[in-house]
């Protein structure tokens, strides 16, 4: 049995620096890159930046003939909560900044979140797993949202042929409001460092979790390899959001890199007297031009 | 300026015909030059020779031979000047001044008679061109810079037109010559032995020529930038231009002069209006001026303008007394404020509104309460709001909104946490767009594609606006999410302020300003502004005594102009200040509460001060203080104002869409209390535009002169008997309200003035409600627990309110009883289509003071709702007129002064309000129905402004409405769910609803094409956004506002939208457009939101949407019109609330 090294995988193993397709999803290593990235990516794709009048025309008919309203709603406007939905979700995931956990929602789609798990400690160290959040269409009413490993992944709660995670056991009835997609994330990562194996999906990891640890740690060393062996391959989706790695080409990435590394100081941001406010209201008070004119 | 020079007309010189030009070319040689220069320098040097002794006169045969040789000689030195680029003089030039040709010919000029000013004038031009051709290197030449400068001081008092011109040319040149070499400056400044400026002629001189029209005074202007910059830089100029140049005060005089050359009625459209484009253009310098000047100039010209212009002609201006003057006057202050960009001068209009009372009662107090006035009133004062929410300035939503909110008085304890709570999932979003009225929503499914469209264009919009604002808000003091700062700290802040407290800078200056006046002699008798202007500048030894007295002539000379402009009836404050007692006129302007007779704020919102009046003084007395200080002004005046607006017919007779000034209906049935147009001071136009006029002119005469001390001894005999009747009344009840509730017994006291009493109205409601407890619908089991509430908050007083309504009441039971159940919205809806006469006769009703103080004061459960919002008014006495019920009633009334803010913020006995602003917003979102169409656009639009603001107190008051306010706090989700239900109810009896709405929606659309400015409006232009979701133009444009961008342009109804901005329809984009045009706005708002009322059948026609179908009548298709422009504002708003829920902390990462 192989003890977990106390290093970190994925960061000191130089190689490949997985691609950023379109944007950087979330987490630690672009703590600064979040939410502006969000704002201008996939969520908005119904959004376009450039009014259009026909692809707007387009989008929506796609979009009423795809899903029909919300029953809430009584309204056209039923996809716009959907989207609004899941957007806000998205915002609350990256104020969460879960370690090693990074996702992007589909191109095509809201309800598919594609994600990698970068696992630092315990059997499945240095592992790192393509997974797909997919959202069902009732949210946030609806059930909880189902997350498949796209690697097959030998674990007790990973379903050795759908591959998909159970997720329900932490969430018996999807709550809005008091649940959330960042839970599902948070709850999928921690299944990666404590295995449990009550109830299992896969009950030949949870028997040998249990009577033959060594042998469990092959196992799960053997899809850590895996997952590394097929981290270039394309992914399993053509969706343009789905994440891709390949091989670190400072020509390409370095200039990114840079820019990540050094985020923009606030007094770069736009802000000209057109876009300014104004306030005289000098702190500690409430009072009203009480801060002396700025000459 | 050079592009116009080539243009300027030289043939109006008698040289032109003989001047030939020189054919001088690249190739000619230096030295044919200088020959050619010495022989025509010796020819007209002789011409010269011959009458140096000046005794034959000189001819004009002469003095042309003599311009045409000086100007060949002119020719060539500028053809060399601009071949060589070394900063040497050339071998022409050289000659030119060796030969001292300019000062020759200056001091020839003098000999010559009635030649001399052509000859100064032709003398300046070839200055101009030399400088011109040489720029500044000439300019250390003293053979040059000696007589350039004789001749400028010469041409100072120089009559003629066509000397000035060329004056301030040559002015301009040297100016353009002094920017490129800054260290030139130092020749043209006259230092005094101590090393201060005392004189700098080129300014000096440019400074007269200011306000000059055309290219010259254009020229002037363009030159003083160029000086203000060189200021910049240049602290000794500064020090000259604030200590020894008129400058700060021409500009600022000059605004108030230009600013009384404007209309004062509402221009036509499309009428050019000179006027306007030069106070807008003067404005406009002003404000470059600042941008570009020394800060010690801009400091000093901002007082100026401040205090000689805003302060003294537009605060007037504002509180004239006819209607039609103030609605003018709001635009113009809009137009102001569109017009500048400068912080300090923003600052300083902003101030005006915030902090300068007029008559004691702040400028911002009054444009809230004309929320509720007539029409015309109300759109222009809510046009002026937005355009103040657009500046995304904290003090202005501090003061309007924020104030209010901090203390989370409004919501329920346990809901404060939940202020900062993102809408997750749309809630918001979901709940404005149930309010959707019923008529307008089967359409929904018609065309869902034009929906989802359009529907995407109001998200984007949205999106687009938030962006902005939380941009420029960001760096506001406070995030006011209720814990920055939070309730507790917002209290401390509160009370600490002293009443005292201003803008530091600024109060300063004018104690400054004051004492000098008071000392200042003469000059003390020349207007105010004059004096105050130059008391402020001048601290310094002062100047020349020709520009001394030139300086007062033209204070006098402009302060006159404002003087008229503002003058007769209405500027009150000008005569104040211009009258020998420069002390109270002071007082009277001072804005920042320091005078307490003058400032009833300083009584009541002092916490401090209060509770020492309750506890040391008598009640009576207490009571007739606060009285007093409410009753009269600080001064008292002819009661003018009020005969004069209200008496008259209103002017504005609104058509079959408009009868918004008359009262809502709703409030007839509903049985809801009326409270009188309450105010505190019956100069308030939002107030008197109200009172219908026959009683108002009756109230008038009756009211006659003497009016106050009159009235006054009335209250004052009323809370006596009141009190002997009620027991011991504690300290702080306002003796208006005993004064109220006594009349309501004694029907009626002869000598007391009736409009004091319904000033008091509203007073007297206040108690009757504080004690009858939160939101206890049965008066008399509820009256003693909230009797003992009340106690408990504040002990002093409370007592006798059980007495008073056990004495008082009865007749109110009564009342109640017999009417109606309150909020009955069947009675509301019938109510709405009841006749104007009926509205009329309930309204006069209700203004009579004798018999309605019984009314006013009875329908408790109307007033429940009063007590926490207005329980402020029981602690905190004179309660400012307004303050009353909203519950469902439909009342308008006026709301609480802003001023009063300060009494609601102890937390432990805070009442729950929104503060005045939400308050009359929310109240006249109330009356929709019988709104103008503009004004529930202007209404609407305001609204969606302030809910773009990021900061979670006001949004969660908006927007969520999940939230739980206190039961009396009406928040905005409630208000359009009455009005949807009304809007239900109304519909639901009409025949063809369907087509009814269709109709208005065609109505809605054809808009810009019935203001016939945009084409005719093509079938599919027009019939494109018919569809259920299609969020048509109106709402769009309006709440797309200046700041934002004209992305709403992207499709069939975007196009709509685009031709109404041109057409500046209703759109404020399009007015905006105008305002920063400077064109006045005023005519657009005025003319758009009459016609489509003047010609319905004109507009269906011509857009052929159907035959105009008679069997509906005027209130059946207002209450449709709104019922659409509902229907697209609710869309508008749910998509802000849903972009409000995605919207993230930081903005940009951008790589």
């Amino acid at each position: 049995m192989s003890r977990p090294r106390a290093t970190d995988g994925d960061t000191t193993r130089g190689a490949p620096l997985f691609r950023l397709l379109p944007f950087p999803a979330h987490g630690t290593a672009m703590d600064g890159a979040g939410p502006a990235l969000v704002r201008r990516g996939s969520m908005r794709k119904l959004l376009p930046s450039v009014p259009d009048q026909q692809q707007q025309l387009a989008m929506s008919n796609q979009l009423i003939d795809s899903r029909t309203s919300s029953p809430r709603g009584a309204h056209c406007y039923g996809p716009f909560f959907l989207e609004y939905a899941l957007l806000a979700e998205y915002n609350l995931l990256q104020r969460q900044r879960l370690p090693g956990v990074y996702t992007v929602p589909a191109a095509r789609t809201p309800l598919v979140w594609f994600g990698v798990l970068f696992i630092r400690q315990g059997y499945y160290q240095e592992g790192v797993f393509r997974f797909s959040v997919i959202i069902p269409e009732q949210f946030p009413d609806g059930d909880c949202p189902r997350v498949v490993m796209e690697t097959p992944v030998f674990h007790p709660l990973v379903h050795p042929e759908t591959g998909e995670v159970d997720i329900r056991r932490g969430f018996q009835r999807w709550k809005r409001n008091s649940h959330h997609i960042w839970h599902v994330l948070l709850y999928l990562r921690k299944a990666f460092y404590k295995i449990e194996t009550v109830q299992p999906s896969n009950p030949e990891a949870a028997v040998m979790f249990e009577k033959a640890r060594d042998m469990f740690a092959l196992r799960a060393a053997e899809c850590v390899k895996l997952s590394r062996d097929r981290l270039m391959d394309p992914p399993a989706s053509d969706d343009p959001h789905s994440i891709v790695f390949s091989q670190f080409r400072p020509e390409v990435h370095e200039p990114v890199r840079q820019a990540m590394l050094q985020p923009k100081k606030e007094e770069d941001l736009p802000s000209g007297p057109a876009s300014a406010g104004y306030s005289w209201v000098q702190p500690g008070t409430l009072d009203i031009f009480s801060k002396p004119e700025s000459l | 300026m050079s592009s116009w020079l080539q243009k300027a007309p030289f043939g109006d010189s008698i040289l032109a015909r003989f001047r030939t030009s020189l054919p001088v070319k690249d190739e000619v040689d230096i030295d044919v030059c200088v020959e050619s220069f010495h022989s025509h320098w010796e020819q007209a040097w002789t011409k010269m020779q011959a009458h140096q002794d000046g005794t034959v006169a000189v001819t004009m045969d002469e003095v042309n031979t003599v311009l045409n040789h000086t100007d060949q000689l002119r020719v060539l030195v500028c053809w060399e000047l601009e071949q060589q680029q070394g900063s040497l003089p050339g071998r022409l030039a050289d000659l030119f001044l060796s030969n001292r040709v300019p000062e020759r010919l200056l001091s020839w000029s003098s000999c010559c008679g009635q030649f001399e000013p052509l000859l100064q004038s032709e003398l300046l031009r070839v200055f101009e061109q030399l400088l011109r051709a040489g720029g500044g290197s000439l300019l250390e030449q003293r053979a040059l810079l000696r007589p350039l400068t004789a001749l400028l001081v010469r041409c100072r008092s120089a009559p003629a037109a066509e000397q000035h011109r060329r004056l301030v040319l040559v002015l301009a040149q040297l100016c353009a010559a002094l920017q490129a070499r800054p260290a030139l400056l130092d020749l043209f400044l006259g230092v005094e032995p101590d090393g201060s400026v005392s004189s700098c002629v080129v300014f000096s001189l440019l400074v007269e020529f200011v306000h000059s029209a055309g290219v010259v005074g254009a020229t002037a202007r363009e030159a003083l930038l160029r000086c203000t910059r060189l200021s910049a830089d240049s602290r000794p100029l500064a020090e000259f231009i604030v200590h020894h140049s008129d400058f700060c005060e021409v500009l600022a005089t000059g605004l108030s002069g230009l600013y009384s050359a404007l209309p004062r009625t509402p221009p036509a459209e499309d009428e050019d209006l000179p006027e306007v484009d030069a106070f807008v253009c003067s404005l406009q310098f002003c404000n470059a001026v600042l941008q570009t000047c020394h800060p010690m100039v801009s400091a000093v010209l901002l007082e100026l303008v401040y205090q000689g212009f805003l302060v003294s002609v537009m605060g007037p201006a504002l509180h004239q007394s006819s209607s039609e003057a103030v609605v003018t006057a709001t635009t113009y202050l809009e137009l102001c404020i569109r017009s500048v960009d400068h912080p300090g001068l923003v600052r300083a209009l902003v101030r005006l509104l915030l902090r300068h009372r007029h008559d004691g009662v702040a400028v911002i107090d009054t444009l809230v309460q004309r929320i509720a006035a007539t029409s015309r009133l109300a759109v222009a004062t809510l046009s002026l709001l937005h355009t103040l929410l657009n500046l995304n300035c904290e003090d202005v939503l501090l003061e309007l909104v924020l104030r209010h909110l901090l203390p989370c008085s409004h919501l329920m304890a346990s809901q404060r946490s939940r202020v900062t709570e993102t809408d997750l999932y749309g809630a918001g979003a979901r709940r404005l767009l149930s309010l959707i009225p019923a008529c307008c929503q089967p359409a929904a499914a018609a065309d869902p594609r034009a929906a989802a469209a359009a529907w995407l264009q109001c998200v984007r919009e949205a999106r687009l606006a938030l962006t902005a604002c939380k941009l420029a808000t960001s760096r506001w003091t406070y995030a006011y999410d209720g814990s920055d700062p939070s309730p507790a700290e917002a209290e401390r802040m509160t009370r600490r302020r002293p009443s005292s407290v201003g803008s530091l800078s600024l109060l300063g200056m004018e104690e400054r300003g004051e004492a000098d006046g008071e000392t200042g002699g003469e000059e003390a008798a020349t207007a105010a502004a004059g004096t105050r202007l130059s008391a402020v500048v001048g601290g310094g030894p002062g100047g020349s005594p020709v520009v001394h007295s030139w300086r007062l002539g033209r204070l006098q000379e402009t302060g006159t102009a404002a003087g008229e402009r503002a003058g007769s009836p209405q500027s009150d404050t000008a005569a104040d200040e211009s009258s020998p007692d420069a002390r109270h006129g002071e007082q009277t302007s001072n804005d920042d509460g320091k005078g307490v007779s003058s400032n009833p704020d300083s009584l009541q919102s002092n916490p401090d001060g209060l509770g020492s009046d309750g506890g040391s003084e008598a009640g009576s007395s207490d009571a007739s203080v606060k009285s007093q200080v409410w009753a009269t002004p600080p001064r008292p005046r002819p009661p003018r104002r009020l005969a004069a607006y209200a008496a008259g017919p209103d002017p504005y007779p609104e058509l079959d869409l408009s009868e918004g000034d008359v009262w809502a209906t709703p409030r007839t049935s509903l049985g809801a209390s009326r409270v009188g147009p309450a105010d505190d001071t019956p100069r308030q136009l939002g107030v008197l535009a109200i009172l219908p006029d026959e009683e108002s002119s009756g109230t008038e005469s009756s009211r006659g002169g003497g009016g106050e001390p009159v009235s006054l001894s009335g209250a004052e005999v009323i809370g006596e008997e009141v009190r002997r009747d009620s027991g011991a009344v504690a300290g702080s009840i306002d003796s208006a309200e005993e004064a109220v509730v006594a009349l309501g017994e004694d029907g009626g006291l002869a000598g007391t003035d009736p409009s004091l009493v319904e000033d008091h109205i509203p007073a007297a409601s206040g108690p009757v409600e504080g004690s009858q407890g939160q939101s206890a619908p049965d008066v008399n089991s509820s009256l003693q627990s909230g009797i003992e509430e009340s106690d408990a908050d504040d002990g002093s007083h409370v007592v006798s309110l059980s007495d008073l309504i056990s004495t008082h009441c009865p007749s109110d039971s009564e009342d109640d009883g017999d009417r109606p159940a309150p909020v009955n919205a069947q009675d509301a809806t019938s109510s709405e289509n009841a006749t104007t006469a009926a509205d009329r006769s309930a309204q006069e009703r209700s203004l009579k003071p004798a018999k309605d103080t019984k009314e006013t004061v009875s329908p408790c459960r109307d007033l429940s709702t009063f007590v926490e919002r207005h329980g402020g008014t029981v602690r905190a006495p004179p309660p400012p007129p307004g303050s009353a019920p909203v519950s469902g009633s439909g009342s308008v009334p006026q709301p609480p002064l802003l001023s009063e803010r300060s009494a609601g913020a102890d937390t432990t006995t805070a009442v729950p309000t929104i503060g005045p602003f939400l308050l009359a917003l929310l109240e006249r979102l109330d009356r929709a129905t019988t709104n103008s169409l503009q004004l529930n656009l202007l209404l609407m639009s305001v609204i969606s402004r302030l809910a773009h603001y990021p900061q979670p107190l006001l949004r969660s008051l908006l927007l969520n409405p999940t939230l739980v306010c206190q039961p009396s706090v009406r928040s905005l989700i409630q208000t359009l769910g009455s009005l949807k239900h009304r809007i239900d109810l109304a519909t639901r009896s009409v025949q063809d609803a369907p087509g009814l709405v269709r109709w208005a929606r065609s109505r809605l659309e054809a808009r810009p094409a019935a203001a016939g400015v945009a084409a005719p409006a093509s079938p599919g232009l027009v019939q494109s956004p018919a569809g259920p979701g299609s969020l048509p133009s109106p709402v769009q444009g309006l709440t797309s506002g200046p700041a934002s961008l004209p992305a709403q342009l992207g499709g069939a109804q975007t196009a709509a939208a685009a031709s109404e901005g041109d057409s500046g329809g209703f759109s404020l984009t399009g007015l905006a457009g105008r305002l920063r045009r400077a064109l006045p706005a005023v005519s657009l708002t005025m003319e758009n939101s009459d016609q489509p009322r003047r010609r319905p059948a004109d507009i269906i026609s011509r857009t052929s949407v159907g035959p105009d179908r008679p069997e509906w009548d005027a209130s059946e298709r207002r209450v449709a019109l709104t019922a659409v422009l509902l229907e697209q504002w609710l869309a508008e708003l749910a998509a802000v609330a849903l972009e409000h829920s995605v919207a993230t902390d930081r903005l940009v990462f951008a790589f």
